[in-house]
């Protein structure tokens, strides 16, 4: 069985295609709670390009419903034809399963009219720029010091650089986070875990924004377009429910890529730093501001 | 390039390291499925751990595997990749797999990292058990 999805005007269409049985029906329930936890709420299932189901498969298919029901969220099982229908109709379930509308009324019924400008806003991918004069990388005012610091030191650097933030500012526990993943990367793959070598930090925060520089000794990440091209595809994989295609995406990997990195950290980073990702000519420092 | 200060709190910054503990809680779910639990810090220095069970639960060919982030408070960038490592492996194995529960900033990082959504993540183990429980009916 294949799934295939589309989304039109705010409604997931989700379409089996071919035979349904236990496992795929597996695959059709997971789908749907991908979906819903990405923030989903309306779905039409389309079962005409299905040609066999068995009561299992019908089990799930009500399983979908009832879950769906819990949730609050708006299902329709549509197009359910010649054996399909068959089986549906001997196990009862007709009034959940068969709706009488088309695909195309089931849409129209449940779509939302999606505003114009969070369309357009849709087509932005983030992306790391490449400017050592950025204002983002204008020191001044800045609090600075250098640290000769290993992997384990980290954790301890960034909840110290956090305490310096204003007591109110939202998420202070995910700033943490963040500011230890640019300092790992710095250590990690900057200085190679090179405790002679040192990582430069700059920091401010008030309650409008935070920002962070940190600066390594290494020979600078040299990836940054490769990096670019590859999250807009993620992205647009994302965008497009391609969930197959997304596969490919899961993890940034280079030839100096080891076992232990995510390939992920700066997946997190350029949407959690909305003000910016800015390194220098030199690749080895990194500018980010959050606006809170 | 300007040195601003004095930053008494952060001056003193002492080089001492600081590890929490993570623990891993594996649960026989019955079924041929798996439930693998890890509590406190996923991160760098302990990921390769709950992989290595991951891994495990693979080797016996259970056929369903929930992995329950519940009890995790934080998690970061090599955390997540064994997230994913499970995930994309768990598709080449025909392993049906759910992760559950997820709270706090270990949900906020994965909503970073545009995973809310991709990964199949259900509210809670319970939830995860009732949709492995439909698939055997």
């Amino acid at each position: 069985m294949d799934l295939r999805t589309q989304t039109i005007d705010g409604v997931v269409v989700i379409t089996p295609v071919g035979e349904m049985d236990m496992y795929s029906s597996g695959e059709l329930k997971e789908l749907v709670v991908r979906l819903w936890s990405k923030g989903e709420r309306l779905f039409v299932v389309d079962l005409g390009s299905l040609s066999y189901v068995d009561s299992s498969g019908v089990g799930v298919l009500l399983f979908i419903y009832t879950t769906c029901m819990k949730r609050g969220l708006n299902v329709r099982f549509v197009n359910a034809t010649g054996a399909v229908a068959r089986v549906i109709t001997l196990t009862r379930l007709e009034s959940y399963l068969l709706a009488p509308e088309t695909l195309e009324q089931s849409v129209a019924e449940m779509a939302q009219p999606v505003a114009q400008a969070s369309a357009s806003q849709e087509n932005h991918v983030r992306r790391i720029l490449i400017d050592g004069s950025h204002p983002l990388h204008d020191t001044t005012g800045m609090f600075h010091k250098a640290f000769y610091i290993d992997l384990s030191q980290i954790r301890r650097l960034s909840s110290l650089i956090v305490n310096k933030a204003p007591a109110r500012i939202p998420e202070v526990n995910i700033l943490e986070q963040q500011i230890s993943e640019l300092i790992k990367n710095a250590v990690r793959h900057g200085n190679k875990s090179d405790k002679t070598k040192s990582v430069k930090i700059w920091f401010k925060f008030s309650t409008e924004e935070a920002r962070l520089i940190v600066e390594d000794e290494g020979p600078g990440f040299q990836d940054i377009e490769a990096w670019n091209a590859f999250y807009r595809g993620k992205i647009e994989c994302y965008r497009k429910n391609d969930f197959d295609k997304m596969l490919e995406y899961l993890s940034f990997k280079t030839d100096e890529s080891v076992e232990s990195d995510g390939g992920n950290a700066l997946f997190a980073a350029v949407e959690f730093w909305n003000g910016g990702v800015v390194f220098n000519e030199r690749r080895n420092a990194v500018a980010v501001k959050r606006i809170l | 390039m300007k040195f601003v200060g004095p930053n008494t709190k952060f001056m003193s910054f002492s080089y001492v390291s600081s590890e929490v503990a993570m623990e891993i809680e594996t649960e026989n779910l019955g079924d041929n499925a798996v439930c693998i639990a890890p509590a406190g810090e996923l991160d760098l220095y302990n990921a390769d751990r709950l992989k290595a069970k991951v891994l495990e639960a693979f080797d016996a060919s259970h056929s369903a595997l929930v992995i329950d982030l519940s009890q995790l408070s934080y998690i970061d960038s090599s955390g997540v990749g064994v997230l994913l490592f499970t995930f994309a492996n768990a598709k080449r194995r025909h392993v049906t797999i759910y992760f559950s529960g997820p709270t706090g900033a270990v949900r906020r990082v994965i909503e970073l990292t545009s995973l809310l959504g991709y990964l199949p993540i259900t509210d809670s183990r319970a939830e995860a058990l009732e949709f492995l429980g439909s698939e055997k009916k």
